[in-house]
């Protein structure tokens, strides 16, 4: 018995030289120029993105936002990084595993509003229509409409900005895993935020020109951010009988993306995401669709 | 006969011949050490100015000159072993050679030049916008 406690204890300690050589036995080489998984330190990279797609909004009443012109930087210096709208600080990091603090802006406002930053280069309307779908009664039987919503029914939900830190482990030249949990700083939701997602590179199909990537994960959302986005409370001026309390979601999703490289400055490039709603999103009256897709085509210039 | 006989002579002309062709190489009885062995530069195509240490041994007395690339730079008379500290300013990697009479190369050396601010590139942590 004594025996079996003293290994419990031991249980961390006893994993931490695994976890340590399975990050070291993948001995990736430094990074180059040619390899897209890295960046020139101490320069700022700039990419236009130019093309037709859409985002499409879950909400009632949220119209789907298109996407037109997307601009991308980025800087890397020695330990700080700031890419589109997150910026980071690299704690600790070799070759194969980098460890960082870091502060973004939470996307779940981008449904809500249409000044969030994430949706500055895109123009976003709200039609306020809203479809209402069939909903079976349990108890009757019968066909009853779900309570819907119209997110210009509800009060304004704010922006928030996450923190927190986020692990990103390079397996090999090819795929790449990131953790990341943050909580927002500026006491909106009051709550957190996580994400575990993988991506794996390749060029196949007989097609050498033509790069794929395959991301598939899971967004965790707490409580707390549930219920401050797709919750409905006093504050929405609401029938009580719609009111919904979130609760913590995991919507996993999957995309791909193609780029094939046209010259030194051009790529055309292709993207598609399917992010699978919980239900304890979807169940929201707020929410009309239980998933979020993304579909673009269109061609980036890189300066 | 006569050809067993011309291919006699051939086998001790080359001999004879040999270690002339073989003259430019360097040669392994002499040992030259130069240090440092690298020079590093602010950014890539900046000047060098290093002081080396120029060390040389020989079984025999020799007459040697130290050349960087083609330039000579410092020579000793019927010496067998030198001790030297020399200025150089070095724009690309360079060869020193030690040569004898008749350009005799007795040993070389490499001095590299290399910029500590060369680009220098580091994993991406983070790609897109959070919305795709």
């Amino acid at each position: 018995m004594l025996n079996y406690e003293k290994s419990l204890k031991n249980l961390p300690l006893k994993y931490l030289p695994l976890l340590s050589l399975l990050f070291s036995l993948n001995t990736l080489a430094q990074c180059i120029q040619t390899n897209e998984q890295c960046a020139p330190v101490n320069e700022w990279e700039l990419s236009l993105t130019i093309g037709a797609g859409v985002l499409t909004n879950p909400l009632h009443g949220g119209s789907n936002i298109p996407l037109l012109v997307i601009p991308n930087i980025s800087y890397y210096g020695e330990k700080v990084f700031f890419e589109n709208n997150a910026l980071g600080y690299s704690i600790y990091e070799t070759d194969s595993f980098s460890l960082s603090a870091v502060s973004l802006i939470n996307r779940e406002n981008s449904f809500f509003n249409r000044w969030h930053p994430n949706n500055v280069f895109v123009p976003l309307t709200v039609n306020g229509i809203s479809e209402s779908s069939p909903h079976v009664d349990e108890s009757t039987g019968q066909d009853t409409p779900l309570p819907e919503i119209n997110l210009e029914e509800v009060a304004n939900r704010k922006w928030a900005l996450d923190a927190g830190i986020q692990g990103n482990w390079f397996i090999s030249e090819k795929s790449h895993l990131t953790m990341r949990i943050l909580h927002d700083v500026n006491n909106t939701y009051n709550g957190f935020n996580g994400k575990i997602e993988f991506n794996h590179r390749f060029t196949s199909f007989n097609m050498p020109n033509i790069k794929w990537k395959i991301t598939t994960g899971v967004n965790w959302l707490s409580q707390q951010q549930v219920d401050y986005y797709y919750g409905i409370s006093e504050k929405d001026n609401t029938e009580p009988s719609h009111f919904y309390q979130g609760k913590s979601a995991l919507n996993p999703y999957i995309k791909i993306r193609s780029t094939y490289k046209l010259n030194n400055d051009w790529r055309l490039t292709f993207t598609a995401r399917s992010e699978f709603l919980s239900r304890a999103i979807s169940n929201s009256p707020l929410v009309k669709d239980k998933v979020i897709e993304t579909i673009f085509l269109g061609v980036v210039y890189a300066y | 006969m006569l050809i067993k006989r011309l291919l006699l002579v051939l086998f001790i002309g080359s001999i004879l011949v040999m270690p002339e062709c073989l003259s430019n190489t360097p040669n392994s009885k002499v040992a030259l050490s130069i240090t440092p062995l690298a020079c590093f530069v602010k950014k890539s195509g900046d000047v060098c100015h290093i002081t080396v240490k120029v060390n040389w041994q020989s079984e025999i007395p020799i007459n040697a000159c130290l050349y960087q690339n083609i330039e000579k730079m410092h020579c000793w008379l019927v010496t067998r072993n030198a001790t030297a500290n020399i200025e150089v300013s070095l724009s690309e990697n360079m060869v020193f050679s030690l040569q004898g009479d008749n350009d005799k190369i007795y040993a070389q050396q490499y001095v590299a030049i290399a910029a500590s601010t060369s680009k220098k590139y580091r994993r991406r942590l983070r790609a897109d916008w959070s919305l795709f």
